[in-house]
């Protein structure tokens, strides 16, 4: 969970089970890192990174462009 | 060539493409909005100098597109020098020299979609057939490792040469029919990744372990679409869907498990030339990233026996300037408006 995704981040995001992000487009560099990894992504949530807290347990659905919280 | 058809065609698709990206997230790299225009006259005046030493030197465009590291990279050069141009004290006859300079190096270079719609093709099939016949067999694993190599890539691209010109490494040539081999619904994708190693810019790229990979990948039931700014988008699942596969590095084919210290190597010089770019003041993050903008025509100029880097003008006319500030406008039909002018050879548009 960041705003945007960037170079210093790339060996994270080869860890993550997904990527969310508060900006960001279908083209933008989340979507496509998070592509070639077979991981989920959303972006342009506007708010997630004030909404998530460190330590929480999320579901995210790629697909429909949905995060949950799942405890 | 008819060219007001043609500059139109160019247009619309630019416009889709450009105007699809989130502006938002160039705030904390570069933006060529805020950068190029910084220097709009003396670089217009490099290139249409350029485009005259082409035609002096008997310069064929086949062989000058070629010079180029990427198509992708090309169709970025064309968009770019001709945002820049409309903010340089140029004719609109010197705009349409420079959009027909491009028109005639992407007809000679690109086998279809000249503009990348929704495809960059440049192999014949001929190329293609030749490449699967040599696949191997992939598992989702090797799908992973080859994900993460291309990311590994695509974030030193982004490191070395900035957001805007990150296909000076990588491009996504595809997609090619591969189902007269393989079956229904099979494509094949090519991804490139060249200029890994750049002394020029970044002199702990020397030792680096390669300078180039391809990787070649025949997917079934995946949808893929490049656009002109050089993004791929797939839709469909790249790891379980990826049937055959292959892997050449330094032209050499080779196997994926050499992929792993190689990546790990990519990971972290792409993150400590982020961090070294980052930390430059802004004068030198300003050269930086003219430099590499220029370095894109790098062999071009050698071709011409011409020193590639940005001449002392070009750094001389953005020196002591402010970045240009963009507010691009909420409404996306605005933005699109807005691409569309700025890049128009034809018309005075000045913001």
């Amino acid at each position: 969970m960041t705003r945007i995704t960037d170079p210093t981040m790339v060996a994270m995001i080869a860890r993550a089970g997904a990527i969310v992000c508060d900006i960001g487009g279908i083209v933008s560099h989340p979507s496509i890192v998070s592509r070639e990894l077979g991981i989920p992504c959303v972006v342009n949530t506007k708010e997630a990174t004030k909404k998530l807290k460190d330590g929480m347990m999320v579901k995210v659905d790629g697909d429909k462009g949905e995060i949950y919280c799942v405890n | 060539m008819n060219l007001n058809r043609e500059i139109d065609n160019f247009l619309d698709i630019f416009t889709e493409a450009w105007s699809a990206m989130d502006f938002d997230t160039f705030d904390n790299t570069i933006s060529w909005a805020a950068y190029d225009p910084l220097i709009a006259n003396t670089w217009t005046k490099r290139i249409l100098q350029m485009i005259d030493d082409c035609q002096k030197a008997g310069l064929q465009s086949q062989e000058i597109a070629k010079l180029f590291p990427t198509a992708s990279q090309l169709r970025g050069m064309k968009g770019f020098d001709l945002w820049l141009a409309g903010y340089a004290n140029v004719s609109r006859r010197e705009k349409e020299k420079i959009f027909a300079f491009y028109f005639s190096l992407l007809r000679n270079y690109c086998l279809e979609d000249l503009y990348c719609k929704s495809k960059n093709i440049i192999h014949t099939p001929e190329e293609t057939d030749n490449i699967t016949t040599k696949l191997k067999l992939a598992t989702p694993t090797i799908a992973r490792t080859l994900g993460r190599t291309t990311n590994a890539c695509y974030h030193l691209g982004h490191a070395m040469y900035s957001d805007m010109h990150p296909s000076i490494v990588y491009d996504n040539y595809g997609p090619y029919r591969a189902d007269e081999k393989h079956g229904e619904d099979h494509i094949l994708v090519i991804k490139e990744f060249n200029n890994i190693k750049c002394p020029e810019l970044w002199s702990e790229t020397t030792e680096l372990s390669c300078d180039s990979i391809r990787i070649f990948y025949i997917y079934k039931d995946i949808k893929m679409t490049v656009d002109s700014a050089s993004h791929a988008v797939y839709i469909g699942d790249l790891i379980n869907n990826l049937q055959y596969y292959g892997l050449e590095i330094d032209g050499l084919k080779s196997a994926p498990h050499k992929l792993i210290p190689i990546v790990k190597e990519l990971e972290e010089i792409a993150v400590a030339m982020f961090q070294k770019f980052q930390a430059l003041n802004f004068e030198e993050r300003k050269e930086k990233y003219f430099h590499m903008k220029a370095y894109a025509y790098r062999d071009l100029h050698k071709k011409l026996n011409q020193d590639w880097r940005p001449a002392a003008e070009i750094l001389q006319e953005a020196r002591g300037k402010k970045l240009y500030t963009f507010d691009w406008p909420p409404d996306i039909d605005e933005q699109r408006k807005l691409i569309r002018n700025t890049m128009d050879p034809r018309t005075d548009f000045k913001i």
